[in-house]
């Protein structure tokens, strides 16, 4: 079977030639830690807790910390921001979405965060980001998640966003369980991207190609954006794999949910095809 | 690449990996072989199988299917080792489903047996202890020396609880946070605590599952 990548997107447009020249190369005084990227819900119904854990990320009980975030809702620039007091040891970091609506004096938010964990004593290492973990939980229990921010710079041995395909080998579609993909575009740009549904044989089908607007996240429900997935897949077994083209890099997530429950107990990233694995 | 796995009552395990095409360059996808090995919890091996995966196939393999008759649904922890023989093109990370008649939770495998270095422990960021949120880790050894580690328990003001974990070499555990300590419901009191283990040098794979037993659902999440 024969499979070709969507049109890549034209950015721009032909210039007449000229001779590079060299360039002194840029360095920062000093480097900073990096940011990771993150879904931010609160519905009334469902909320999000971001945990940043001193003991996770040093061995040194006096090691202090501090969290900036970010909050984007589809404008470039962050709608929110909250900068953290220092904190070590056995003092958590924790934020609830419910600080969020407070302080924007709203009822509901869904968005991305931008998630900036420093030492405030030891410059970045060969690992420079914070390991932050988001939790997803909702009044009824139907949803149930928590997983690590995305590292979304690379540049280093987890080079979790090293590729523009993702995907989710497992993903189902049957009798019992429906999935959804939640994917986070927090470029300041419209991102274009496409589902490729394998049946176990390697039978495929394919969604159009979509578009997410800027800094928002979206989560698309895979019956509707490949129409006879639950068809291609219950056919043999169902369940599949799922390949998730994107023009961009797009964090990526598949929720697997119950279909008599409704509870969603599967919440996890995807991983990066064709590029360096990630732990 | 190795992880997890529970063939019991309250938890099944399905091991799912594809074979797929890098669309710029679909002739290098090439037909390959998968290894799957499972281990009791003691390390012992138990099962070994190879199977075909075709060009653009998924693998959907069910653990009970290679367990020996006698030993299906009566293994409570075990490690499964996933050899993915031929060309790395990217698409070949396992995913594992784990699963019973209320719900189904995943998550990946951890790729290769060295484990990059964590600044700090390894931590669950969020333990609780009710009926809907309790905690249970699921560890494996991938070192080929045996692996011990102190875990520690910390409320939401620093308060602990220390027990120790021993694993042979391939070796692994399930267990829930009632059983590693007295008292854990007291210790955390209604706030989310956290957990730490404090071997943070032998490579080791760490799962934490949260069973909400009003559901009778399982979520999963590697550390």
């Amino acid at each position: 079977m024969s499979v070709s990548a969507p049109p890549r997107p034209r950015l721009t447009t032909s210039v007449p030639y000229t001779e590079p020249q060299p360039r002194p190369v840029i360095r920062r005084a000093s480097p900073d830690w990096l940011p990771v990227i993150g879904w931010f819900i609160d519905d009334g119904l469902r909320h999000s807790r971001i945990n940043v854990i001193p003991l996770g990320n040093t061995i040194d009980p006096h090691e202090r910390f501090a969290v900036t975030l970010k909050f984007f809702a589809g404008q470039e620039e962050p709608i929110h921001t909250f900068l953290s007091e220092p904190f070590a040891g056995d003092d958590m970091f924790r934020y609830e979405s419910a600080d969020l609506l407070a302080a924007l004096r709203r009822t509901q938010f869904e968005g991305l965060v931008e998630i900036t964990a420093r030492s405030l004593d030891n410059p970045p290492g060969p690992f420079p980001w914070i390991d932050s973990w988001l939790e997803f939980y909702a009044d009824d229990s139907s949803l149930s998640g928590s997983v690590p921010g995305f590292v979304f710079k690379g540049g280093t041995t987890k080079r979790v966003m090293s590729g523009k395909w993702q995907h989710w080998p497992g993903i189902a579609a049957n009798d019992q369980y429906a999935s959804s993909v939640l994917l986070l575009n927090y470029h300041p740009r419209p991102t274009q991207l496409r589902f490729d549904l394998f049946a176990r044989s390697g039978r495929e089908l394919r969604s159009d190609t979509l578009t997410i607007a800027p800094r928002l996240p979206v989560t698309f429900d895979l019956e509707t954006i490949v129409p006879g997935a639950r068809v291609l897949l219950s056919r043999e077994g169902g369940f599949g794999s799922l390949r998730v083209w994107s023009a961009y890099k797009l964090p990526g997530f598949v929720l697997m949910r119950n279909r008599t429950s409704g509870v969603i107990s599967s919440f996890d990233h995807t991983v990066p095809f064709a590029g360096p694995p990630i732990d | 690449m190795a992880s997890w796995y529970r063939d019991a009552i309250d938890m099944r395990t399905r091991i799912c990996m594809s074979n797929l095409e890098v669309p710029e360059a679909p002739t290098l996808c090439q037909p390959v072989t998968v290894l799957l090995t499972l281990f009791d919890s003691d390390g012992g091996e138990l099962a070994a199988r190879r199977y075909p995966l075709r060009r653009n196939a998924s693998l959907v393999v069910e653990t009970s299917d290679l367990l020996p008759p006698a030993r299906r649904g009566h293994v409570m922890s075990g490690q499964v080792r996933i050899d993915f023989e031929g060309p790395q093109l990217g698409s070949s990370r396992a995913y594992l489903h784990w699963y019973n008649e209320r719900g189904l939770t995943s998550s990946h495998e951890k790729f290769g047996l060295s484990i990059p270095a964590v600044g700090g422990y390894w931590t669950v960021p969020s333990v609780q202890d009710s009926d809907d949120y309790r905690v249970h880790l699921a560890i494996t050894n991938l070192d080929e020396r045996p692996y011990t580690s102190t875990i520690t328990l910390k409320d939401a003001d620093g308060a602990a609880l220390d027990t120790t974990l021993d694993l042979p070499r391939n070796g692994s555990r399930f267990v829930s946070l009632t059983e590693l300590f007295d008292g854990a419901a007291d210790l955390l009191s209604g706030r989310p605590g956290v957990l730490y283990f404090g071997n943070n040098h032998q490579p080791a794979m760490y799962y934490y599952f949260v069973a909400n037993q009003r559901l009778g659902t399982w979520r999963a999440q590697h550390l």
